[in-house]
């Protein structure tokens, strides 16, 4: 939703509206909100948005400051924050999203592979068990990584033996390597070994869409040869009117394979 | 019928006797047996006794058994020899089975030893989701040096290798066995000076086979390409029978006949001229690029099918197995198999 600020606003916008034309006459409450203008704040913050946050200052009254005094009403500032914490809505920060952020731009294609976003009751990661890599509820992918990483971190908080935030990110990402290794192999021995027992495969999507491809690739190369030939033809007319032996100078070795090339098609097609 | 060949069979038993079969001496599983041991860090001697001792014998007697019921004459002394001359004929098909099962199993157990380090026990279901370990030291890495700069050379390092060969071991579902092999192109042979005879190895690589499959890539590809190939033929022979009865309505109307050939000649012109710009399919490529060219040595095999593990680690224990197998692997014997490396003077890496 836009930040709600448009009713603190509102003589700004008359005003703009006034000298555009718009609204002819001036309303009556023009010059007294003019003078008079809204205190409170409608503006929705985030809570760590603003730095030196300040507490909310309606529970400030008859709190015994540093100097001997007593605050015994609000302010003009304090009245513009006025239940300013009611409507704060607070930022969530996870090292879990840092993590996440690091492995994937550290591993995009790791974005490629499909992902299953529906889960019945999105209590799948409640059968996870981190203490190693492998889930049977999950397929192994980036969130392995920060799960595991975040698993063992708590496990080297307990058992005493220091490990950085960056040691236990290599090793899950390291165990993450040797387990996708293993996957991709056994994917390609997999398919060897059912070819081997008979087993015929579909047409790839690639293959399907090389033989899509190929009547656009015939007709160009029928045109390409077409307009090869005019081009030589062309290149021959310019260089017959500059020389008798123009067509020698001019000859490069690539034009002479370009031309020896048409002539094997024509040949061919005929 | 049926009696007179059996007749014929008997006599060539007796003729034959001299080209039978015997269960080859794998020296270490010998001594294992006389002793009733362990292999110690791989086999218990129940698992010897069976992968060799019964398994092999077993097909030893099959194989002789084959011989004699094909008739096969002069059958080469030599297993390999033998497998070379009775593979893809369809009549020797249960003979060269039993030939190459022997061959790969006597392949895997020749280049075994003995590691007292490791222990072998039935593994729990949670081995399955075990985390790999992420240390890079490899223990019973090769000690001979050219071995060991060869490996290095085809797959980086010796961890890599290692990964690369237990992976493929571990990923075969049914029976198979995983291979390194030196690896020759022929092409590139035959481009290098003519000095040495035959082919020069260049590469290391791992291949898979798959229940009785060999080491020869004409054996282990261009079965699709293959049956394409026979459909094609079908399909050719179909259309001459329809072209032949087209052609003897056609003699009774002249001009039916005539404009049937020209349909037939337009078609066929077309067909050409598409094939001029098609890009082929990917089995045509690994036909033209992969199989047809390579020339394979086995150097090393780890049988990787269930009646290798079941016995000493369980249903769930094929990576423990195959870890033990690789702390087990006589590295010497690999050694004395490799053929002469050619090193070429320069790479270049592409």
């Amino acid at each position: 939703m836009k930040i709600q600020s448009e009713a603190t606003r509102v003589l700004q916008l008359t005003s703009q509206l006034l000298k555009a034309g718009v609204i002819k006459q001036k309303p009556a409450w023009f010059d007294i909100v003019a003078a008079n203008p809204p205190s409170l704040d409608l503006t929705k913050k985030p809570k760590s948005l603003q730095n030196q946050q300040k507490d909310d200052p309606m529970n400030s009254l008859f709190s015994k400051r540093k100097n001997v005094f007593y605050k015994t009403r609000y302010t003009k500032e304090d009245i513009r924050q006025k239940n300013n914490s009611t409507i704060r809505i607070p930022k969530l920060e996870f090292v879990e999203d840092k993590l996440r952020d690091v492995f994937y731009h550290q591993h995009p294609w790791e974005f490629s592979r499909p992902k299953d976003i529906v889960e019945n009751k999105g209590t799948e990661m409640e059968k996870c068990d981190w203490s190693h890599m492998l889930q049977l509820h999950k397929p192994l992918d980036g969130e392995s990584v920060v799960q595991r990483t975040m698993w063992l971190l708590k496990e080297s908080k307990e058992s005493g033996k220091k490990q950085t935030l960056f040691e236990a990110y290599d090793q899950a990402r390291f165990e993450f390597y040797q387990l996708r290794m293993a996957e991709e192999t056994e994917a390609a021995v997999t398919r060897e070994e059912a070819t081997m027992f008979g087993c015929v495969y579909p047409t790839t999507y690639f293959a399907r869409g090389v033989e899509k491809e190929q009547p656009h690739v015939d007709r160009w190369a029928k045109l390409a040869e077409e307009q090869t030939q005019y081009l030589n033809a062309a290149r021959n007319n310019v260089s017959a009117s500059v020389g008798s032996d123009a067509s020698e100078e001019l000859s490069s070795i690539w034009d002479l394979g370009l031309s020896q090339d048409g002539a094997a098609e024509t040949e061919q097609s005929l | 019928m049926f009696k007179s060949s059996r007749t014929v069979s008997k006599v060539r038993l007796l003729f034959q006797r001299s080209v039978s079969y015997n269960l080859p001496s794998i020296r270490l599983l010998d001594s294992l047996k006389s002793t009733e041991s362990d292999l110690p860090g791989l086999f218990s001697n129940k698992t010897i006794n069976e992968l060799w001792y019964n398994r092999g014998q077993a097909l030893v007697d099959n194989l002789n058994a084959q011989i004699i019921k094909n008739n096969v004459e002069n059958a080469p002394a030599n297993l390999e020899e033998l497998i070379k001359v009775s593979f893809s004929k369809n009549d020797l098909n249960a003979l060269f089975t039993n030939a190459s099962l022997l061959h790969n199993l006597q392949f895997f157990l020749e280049s075994l030893k003995t590691n007292e380090d490791r222990s072998f026990s039935k593994a729990q279901i949670s081995a399955l989701l075990k985390t790999p370990s992420t240390s890079i030291k490899v223990e019973n890495a090769p000690q001979d040096e050219s071995l060991a700069e060869w490996i290095n050379d085809s797959f980086g390092s010796m961890v890599e290798f290692k990964t690369l060969l237990l992976n493929s071991a571990a990923s075969i579902k049914g029976d198979g066995t995983t291979w390194l092999v030196a690896q020759a192109t022929y092409s590139e042979s035959a481009m290098r000076d003519g000095a040495s005879t035959g082919v020069s190895f260049d590469t290391l690589a791992i291949v898979n086979t798959y229940n009785a499959g060999i080491v020869d890539d004409s054996m282990r590809s261009g079965q699709v390409t293959k049956m394409k190939h026979q459909k094609q033929l079908k399909l050719d022979a179909a259309n001459r029978r329809d072209q032949e009865r087209k052609e003897m309505a056609a003699g009774e109307v002249q001009e039916q006949g005539q404009a049937v050939e020209e349909v037939v000649q337009e078609t066929q012109k077309r067909s050409i001229s598409a094939d001029e710009n098609a890009l082929g399919s990917v089995e045509e490529a690994e036909e033209v690029m992969l199989f047809s060219d390579r020339k394979l040595v086995p150097l090393l095999a780890i049988d990787a099918s269930m009646r290798a593990y079941l016995e000493d680690y369980g249903i769930y224990g094929k990576r423990q197995y195959l870890e033990n197998v690789w702390h087990c692997v006589d590295w010497d014997v690999v050694a004395s198999r490799t053929p002469k490396r050619f090193k070429p003077s320069m790479v270049f890496e592409y």
